[in-house]
């Protein structure tokens, strides 16, 4: 049975914890893309990330109970997708998910589909500027939207330093972005 | 305010925050900026566009009648909070008058039964607590541990 929309992740939690397993799985389509992503720039691979995601959601399951709603689940779960990513990657662990964006855009407009790119490309110029280790940071905040403190919470970087990061790559954007035509 | 502060002021603000006021008055007097700021956001509506992706929900629900049930658990502080009790009770009970009576009433005799309850009562508590928290203590041992979030 599909949960509606509306419904708090925390009641589905309880839910799942009261023994209806399937209200996980409104969890997982409402949470995946986030692991999905990080999968994507850890693995840089989509079916390494469609695998590494399904790994958490496990993990997620097993674990539901030390879930206490202290944090979002969101961020909770980002929390367990970024430690497994880390561990996994120990050997390797640099981030990239712009080798293997799943985005077609062949769907956009000409216009769209250069902005997406500059977009893009000055971001990709922001992450590789960075240590390796704060890539992470910056997709979290302009890919998944993600505040600066849920991506300290998630990371453990300090709040300061995520912000100094992102305000360098914002500038990158603004460069690459350029001045658009103003009528009048 | 000039177009180069604002820019600056307005790159240090989270995106999505509410602007100052002097942030917002440069932004609804100056249609440079304005403009800036709707091509930013309108670069970032197409740069986290979603793209087709993988059925995890289907897959890791048919593994899940195959894994462990998740259970309540009881949090660590409530853990703390009984275990306070328990030893505030086996220190504060002897101090009580009531205990003193039963001693006057039924001897020295009677102090056996109640340690053995509360010797009970301790060790139910610790074998729970050692119990179920394994994963915390054996990372206390040794093995790594990973940081979550609760």
């Amino acid at each position: 049975m599909t949960e509606a929309p509306g419904v708090p992740d925390e009641v589905l939690v309880a839910k799942v914890l009261d023994g209806e397993p399937a209200a996980f799985g409104e969890l997982i389509r409402r949470h995946q893309r986030r692991v999905l992503r990080i999968g994507y720039g850890f693995f840089r691979n989509a079916e390494d990330a469609a695998d590494f995601a399904q790994d958490v959601m496990i993990k997620a399951y097993t674990a539901l109970a030390s879930f206490r709603g202290a944090a979002k689940f969101s961020t909770w779960l980002t929390r367990i997708a970024y430690n497994a990513a880390i561990n996994e990657a120990r050997r390797k662990p640099r981030y990239d998910p712009l080798e293997v964006d799943p985005v077609d855009t062949r769907e956009l407009d000409p216009e769209d589909r250069h902005i997406r790119e500059e977009t893009a490309a000055a971001l990709r110029k922001a992450m590789e500027e960075l240590p390796q280790k704060y890539a992470v940071c910056l997709d979290m905040y302009f890919y998944l939207g993600m505040k600066y403190g849920e991506i300290s919470e998630t990371t453990g970087f300090p709040v300061n330093t995520i912000k100094s990061h992102v305000f360098r790559a914002k500038r990158e954007l603004r460069r690459a972005l350029g001045a658009p035509e103003v009528d009048g | 305010m000039k177009c180069e502060v604002f820019e600056e002021r307005y790159d240090r603000a989270e995106e999505g925050a509410k602007l100052s006021p002097s942030l917002a008055l440069h932004l609804a007097r100056c249609p440079r900026c304005a403009a800036r700021v709707e091509l930013r956001r309108r670069a970032l509506e197409l740069y986290r566009r979603p793209g087709p992706e993988p059925d995890i929900a289907s897959r890791v629900l048919a593994l899940l009648p195959f894994l462990p049930r998740p259970r309540r658990s009881v949090s660590l502080r409530d853990w703390i909070l009984t275990g306070l009790v328990l030893a505030s009770s086996v220190v504060l009970v002897p101090a009580q008058k009531v205990f003193s009576l039963v001693i006057t009433e039924y001897g020295n005799r009677w102090m056996l039964p109640f340690v053995l309850v509360f010797g009970l009562a301790v060790s139910v508590f610790g074998a729970l607590f050692i119990g179920t928290h394994m994963d915390e203590l054996s990372g206390l041992v040794g093995r790594p541990r990973t940081r979550t979030v609760r």
